[in-house]
């Protein structure tokens, strides 16, 4: 009896504290817990009050534009997924993160962090444990707020500024585990994952993503000094199978960056997606999405969990669209390949090998003398999330055709850094519908005019997909037809990943450009607020 | 024979005559966010750096017998020298120790090495070599089939290898675009029975807009009863750009870089 008490009562201040942690693992509706909303990477949420008949009522509920003081830097873009708990939003640029009514979008804190500098290039967001929040900063602290006043419990260093890693993930929360990643390929530093004590910060695991001499795949290198300094960054928020207890990964490219005569070899983990076990770091599985690459075509791209069935059979499977233009679709047990094939014109592979990996072609490498490059460097698609609908069975994802000049510029035996240089010539935006069970293009929307961009994808029960295009739209499509229902132009293309959640009966679609967050919603849905209550309201274990 | 090695290496960059006074490269302060070093100082620990340490080092500090400096964690987190100079002084297993250097030259020293970490971290200061591997025979008798409809290199094209840069060049070849005039589509709108004829300022899914001859803007919402017809001046260029592109190797656009670089 007094057990039981004390159990109820344990779970009843879980609740009341912030984030349940049940939630991230159940599909988001009046919670955004999590970077990709929850550990698949479909980015598809279950609401359907707004829906393919009623989209074209939706309208702007309103706008919160970021304001970081007096001595802010220009040109800042809201690239972080927010998450929504207990009705406020959470969200980060570089160094600034701040809490909002995720009904109405007036601010209730920002917190500010003191940067000794690294790349401010973006800041995905936050990961939350039960009351805490964590973010990463461009020169590479961890740090921990209190979500309910957005003041600063401690702060850990997780990477070197002085050594060019600089910071941009998500931290993941899995069980009490925060992951933690890193990027930086300026100069050729190692890339590393690890786990963080969500109490302390303390390091539980770290996993190197290029190995050590002696290590298995060590030979994929040519020596000690080449695999040590051979990049392999760890950028992206990963993926979760709770079941499986695997955590999926997307690993960034080798280093120097344009050159690989300084690295022969596959150059593993780098471009890579692996299975890594949450609880130790020790890595189940690896697929190489591009072995030897000298294109900067990082593999970070979210590896989207799909429950399939192929050749009748229910499978567990991993897709991703990679940036080196290849859509892959794995067994996520095993890492044993199901299918690779492009989804965008490329001309560097020479086919794949029997583990269905892409074979480089040695001349489509940067020269001195300069190769046509299809994709760019900036690839068949970035980093913007992409979507998968289990009501259509297509991966949605913003592609680009695009080509460009690369030029090698170190052609010595060791070169350095990036080693090369990109002329970009031609691209064209195009949102593309990709069949996982054949890896074919169900159907593209290429926008008109030219220009590329990749924009993040939402998808809903609603059968809406929401994205955005070249020219600063947010746009919602039918996710069967790809036919556009509904738009809405912005101060900015659309910089993250859209998002929705459910409170008082009210759909909310929430997406960021420039350096604003747009709410829409359903015109003539009042939501059921009783005046007097306080808000935010947290979300009571009775409801 | 490894003293002769290091003559031969370590004197063309002795010879080099030291950057201009007064200014120091041009960083960008997107990628390089630590101070860049004087580089009075970088010239100095140069002079400095080539002879003491460029035979192990490497002169320009990328490694040889000794580590890489460019790449080292102790030279990455050195500031002004507190970091390298107690190695420098006290030398290391394998490294003779310098114990005459002065903190005004393990400061010098420690400007060099970082000047040449910023070399390496800053790709928009990368110079392109800008070879020319092509045969410019091959090349003419390529641009004679693809390209002789619109272009020729005693009228158009004239002069064209001196105008740019080899690698410049080499993309326009490709495609042409930017935001020039050439690059500019022309579009025609047909609405409610009027015909609307100019350059194509706007375009997306649900809006066009077109600059008429006079300079006004008009914008029309898409939709049924309203056509838009795009004339794309590249559209070979693009044709020729995916031809380049799907040929596995890039001799053909060589080849034709080679021959407009001939082209007086």
């Amino acid at each position: 009896m007094k057990t039981f008490l004390c159990a109820i009562l344990a779970a009843g201040c879980i609740l009341a504290q912030g984030l349940d942690p049940a939630k991230l693992k159940q599909l988001p509706t009046d919670t955004w817990p999590s970077y990709n909303g929850d550990y698949s990477g479909r980015r598809f949420s279950p609401l359907k009050q707004v829906n393919a008949a009623n989209v074209g009522t939706m309208t702007l509920s309103w706008v919160y534009r970021i304001n970081m003081g007096p001595n802010a830097p220009g040109g800042v873009s809201m690239k972080a997924t927010p998450l929504e708990v207990n009705g406020v939003l959470y969200f980060t640029v570089p160094d600034h993160a701040w809490a909002v009514d995720a009904r109405t979008g007036r601010q209730l804190w920002h917190y500010e962090w003191k940067s000794k500098g690294g790349i401010h290039i973006g800041s995905r967001g936050f990961g939350m444990y039960r009351d805490w929040l964590y973010f990463e900063t461009p020169d590479n602290y961890l740090i921990c707020l209190d979500s309910k006043t957005g003041r600063e419990r401690w702060h850990v260093e997780i990477g070197d500024v002085r050594l060019e890693y600089f910071s941009t993930p998500a931290p993941v929360v899995i069980g009490n585990h925060v992951i933690v990643g890193t990027g930086g390929d300026s100069l050729d530093v190692p890339g590393y994952l690890e786990a963080r004590d969500p109490e302390t910060g303390k390091t539980q695991w770290h996993w190197n993503s290029t190995p050590r001499p002696g290590e298995p795949n060590a030979n994929t290198w040519p020596n000690k000094d080449a695999m040590e300094h051979g990049g392999g960054m760890t950028w992206m928020p990963g993926t979760y199978d709770p079941e499986l207890n695997l955590y999926y990964l997307g690993t960034g490219n080798p280093n120097p960056v344009f050159a690989g005569q300084g690295r022969k070899g596959d150059n593993l983990y780098t471009c890579s997606i692996v299975a890594l076990n949450p609880d130790t770091g020790k890595m189940a599985w690896y697929f190489q999405a591009s072995p030897h690459d000298t294109h900067d075509w990082d593999a970070v791209q979210t590896p989207v969990l799909i429950d399939g069935i192929i050749d009748g059979k229910p499978r567990k499977l991993v897709a991703q669209a990679s940036r080196n233009g290849y859509f892959f679709v794995l067994d996520r047990v095993t890492g044993k390949n199901v299918l690779s094939k492009p989804y965008v014109p490329l001309n560097w592979s020479k086919g794949e090998d029997k583990r269905g990996q892409p074979i480089p072609n040695p001349d489509k490498e940067p020269k001195l003398d300069g190769i046509l490059s299809m994709p760019s460097a900036s690839g068949g698609t970035n980093w913007a999330p992409p979507s998968f609908s289990p009501q259509t069975g297509l991966f949605y994802v913003s592609g680009t055709d695009n080509y460009s000049l690369l030029f090698a510029t170190d052609d010595q035996e060791k070169p350095e850094g990036f080693a090369g240089k990109e002329i970009n010539l031609w691209s064209k935006a195009s949102l593309k519908a990709i069949d996982y069970k054949t890896g074919t293009i169900k159907w593209a929307h290429e926008y008109p005019g030219l220009g590329g961009g990749n924009f993040g994808v939402l998808t809903t029960a609603g059968n809406v997909l929401f994205t955005g295009d070249p020219m600063g739209n947010f746009i919602g499509f039918n996710a069967t037809s790809g036919s556009a229902l509904w738009h809405s132009k912005l101060t900015g293309p659309v910089a993250n990943g859209p998002m929705s959640y459910e409170l008082d009966g009210k759909q909310y679609v929430v997406v960021g450009a420039g350096d604003s967050l747009y709410a829409f919603a359903l015109n003539e849905i009042s939501a059921a607020r009783v005046p007097g209550e306080a808000r935010p309201r947290p979300t009571s274990p009775a409801r | 024979m490894k003293f002769l090695a290091f003559l031969l290496t370590g004197l063309p960059l002795l010879a080099q005559a030291p950057a201009a006074g007064g200014r120091g490269p041009a960083r960008s302060t997107f990628l390089v966010s630590r101070p860049i070093p004087d580089p009075a100082a970088v010239e100095r620990g140069k002079a400095l750096f080539v002879p003491a340490c460029g035979f192990c080092h490497g002169p320009n500090a990328t490694g040889g017998e000794g580590p890489d400096l460019v790449r080292s964690t102790v030279a990455l987190r050195d500031e002004g020298g507190d970091e390298i100079g107690p190695v420098i002084r006290a030398g290391r297993p394998g490294m003779p120790p310098f114990p005459q250097m002065t903190d005004a030259q393990i400061k010098d020293i420690a400007a060099f090495l970082r000047n040449r970490q910023q070399e390496a971290i800053d790709r928009g200061s990368y110079s392109l070599k800008n070879v020319n591997t092509g045969d410019p025979s091959r090349g003419e008798a390529f641009f004679a089939a693809h390209c002789s409809t619109c272009h020729s290199g005693a009228k158009d094209l004239k002069g064209i290898g001196a105008k740019y840069e080899n690698s410049v060049l080499m993309g326009k070849i490709v495609y042409p675009g930017g935001r020039g005039p050439a690059a500019r589509s022309s579009v025609t709108v047909r609405a409610a029975g009027k015909t609307t004829t100019g350059v194509l300022e706007y375009q997306d899914d649900f809006e066009v807009g077109v600059r008429d001859d006079a300079g006004e803007y008009h914008g029309f919402t898409r939709g049924p009863g309203v056509s838009v017809a795009v004339k794309e001046p590249l559209a070979g260029h693009v044709k020729l750009m995916k031809s380049f592109a799907s040929s596995g190797n890039d001799r053909d656009l060589h080849d034709v870089l080679a021959y407009l670089v001939s082209v007086k």
